[in-house]
């Protein structure tokens, strides 16, 4: 237990010190003004687009940095000393997400009442839809770690992770598309933002078991 | 004369696999010819035009046959991939891979037919109703398992990476379509065909329909058989010319 | 012959753009099982030389 506190400390530094957190929200304000003012051009520019691009952009900066996730540890021997050390490695896999998590989501879900307010969605829909994306964007950095453990020690894996995890993100987009629309309509549907919940919930239970598999194929 | 065998798991051996498979592939071939011709002349020339479609329905006799394959071939390439991470069978990880790329081919003919089909019924080429999406969901994770075969070279290792792709891929498919056929029902009719016979299709369609889902079905085994005894020989030359120059 | 009322078009189109990607896979494995037996066979031989 101990040793996952400091894990934690010891990443989220180095993950702050690398400007991750720039980087991506960097990239996501780039994307929301590259996509608005495309659409801008050809007089499409509702709240219902705006809601799809957020989602969209979002599904992407998650899959920036997940590259270098494994791949440092597995040039530099890191991870052989801790698939030979006691720890768990599902454990030092949920750490990385959490800490991947927390620098290029986090940040991104905090921007976006900024975003969109001036593009026509009310403040308080807008925070609605933060509290949404709270509860449903770990599972896409969860996901995207079977990406990284797939294309690990492979050269330019970074198109592969996009072919291989974008599909699988397909559900909790899906689902958190149409419950943003719901409450830009000032309607809800409890049973789809349980069944949203309950699908992040679960990937993050399954996903770091699946990934350390994974990571072990390279090993034997 | 095939011995009769005591045991599934012996044909596994890639050479008992294919000395089975030279035996059976002419015939395959015959079936295959004498049912898909049959299936579809049937189906074109000798069945009536439906009161509702016209004789649009007609398509109906490819358009069924390659969705149920599209479908079934991901199951199957499930399937084998399981039975490759428990049991270390090279022809079940050969299988998986060589029936992806015409599994990719069925689902792209299903989408072809049905959008063709649409057209005069629906008005419409493509809509975003559940079945459509399923199908462009499983387009989707065809492409990716393809393409971790098309990067990479076959190796045990990833054999290991492409089964778990599919895996995992397979209870992100399952979970899409659910997540789509949550929100609406969608234009498209039920299934064609189900055990329960109330909900069947006219008989007059039904049993050209069955004719043909067998024939389509035989032409998948015979391709199969003859990618994967293809890709065993690939393999066998691979270890010769090893031998020979190492 | 070849005349099946209003859809005439749809149904020939379909059919034949089924049919040529399905050509499109048979042609491949033809293909591809054609190159590897030739393979086969230029490596056997070659072996029997070297011996």
């Amino acid at each position: 237990m101990k040793l996952s506190f400091h894990l934690l400390k010891y990443e989220l530094l180095f993950a702050l010190a690398n400007k991750g957190i720039l980087l991506s929200t960097s990239f996501f304000i780039i994307l929301i003004l590259i996509v608005g003012i495309g659409f801008g051009q050809i007089g499409e520019s509702s709240e219902k687009t705006l809601l799809a691009i957020i989602w969209i952009a979002i599904s992407l900066s998650s899959l920036l940095s997940i590259k270098t996730m494994f791949q440092e540890d597995f040039d530099d021997g890191t991870l052989d000393l801790y698939i030979l050390s006691n720890t768990s490695i599902e454990t030092i896999i949920f750490i990385k997400s959490i800490v991947h998590w927390i620098t290029t989501n986090l940040p991104i879900i905090t921007l976006i009442p900024l975003i969109s307010f001036p593009l026509g969605i009310t403040i308080y829909h807008s925070i609605l839809i933060c509290f949404v994306m709270l509860l449903s964007t770990p599972a896409l950095s969860f996901i995207s770690t079977i990406g990284a453990a797939l294309t690990l020690g492979e050269k330019g894996g970074n198109l592969l992770i996009s072919i291989f995890i974008l599909p699988t993100f397909l559900p909790i987009i899906i689902f958190g598309m149409k419950i943003s629309l719901l409450i830009t309509n000032s309607t809800y549907d409890i049973m789809a933002h349980l069944i949203l919940f309950a699908l992040s919930l679960i990937c993050i239970a399954i996903t770091p078991f699946i990934t350390s598999l994974i990571i072990k194929i390279h090993y034997t | 004369m095939i011995k009769f065998r005591k045991n599934i798991w012996e044909f596994a051996n890639p050479n008992n696999f294919l000395s089975i498979a030279n035996k059976i592939i002419p015939f395959f071939l015959i079936l295959t010819i004498i049912t898909l011709s049959l299936g579809l002349v049937w189906g074109l020339f000798f069945t009536p035009e439906d009161y509702r479609q016209g004789s649009s329905v007609k398509i109906i006799f490819i358009h069924v046959p390659t969705a149920f394959l599209a479908i079934n071939i991901y199951f199957m390439m499930l399937l084998a991939s399981i039975i490759w991470l428990i049991r270390r069978h090279h022809v079940s990880l050969i299988a998986a891979k060589s029936a992806a790329l015409i599994g990719l081919i069925m689902t792209l003919s299903a989408v072809l037919t049905g959008a063709i089909w649409g057209k005069p019924i629906w008005g419409t080429y493509w809509a975003w109703d559940p079945r459509l999406t399923s199908f462009a969901i499983l387009l989707m994770f065809y492409l990716g398992y393809l393409s971790i075969w098309q990067t990479m070279k076959f190796s045990d290792k990833i054999g290991d990476l492409s089964s778990w792709l599919c895996i995992v891929g397979s209870i992100f498919a399952l979970l899409s379509r659910y997540a789509v056929f949550f929100w609406d029902q969608g234009l498209h009719q039920g299934p064609s065909l189900s055990l329960d016979k109330e909900e069947n299709i006219d008989n007059v369609f039904y049993f050209p329909l069955i004719i043909c889902i067998i024939g389509f079905v035989l032409l998948f085994l015979t391709l199969l058989l003859i990618r994967i005894k293809t890709e065993i020989q690939k393999r066998k030359i691979n270890i010769l010319l090893n031998a020979r120059d190492g | 012959m070849l005349d099946f009322g209003k859809y005439t078009f749809e149904i020939l189109i379909s059919y034949v753009g089924t049919f040529s990607l399905v050509a499109i896979v048979i042609v491949s494995t033809y293909l591809d099982a054609k190159k590897v037996k030739r393979d086969l066979k230029n490596l056997n031989i070659d072996n029997l030389n070297d011996k």
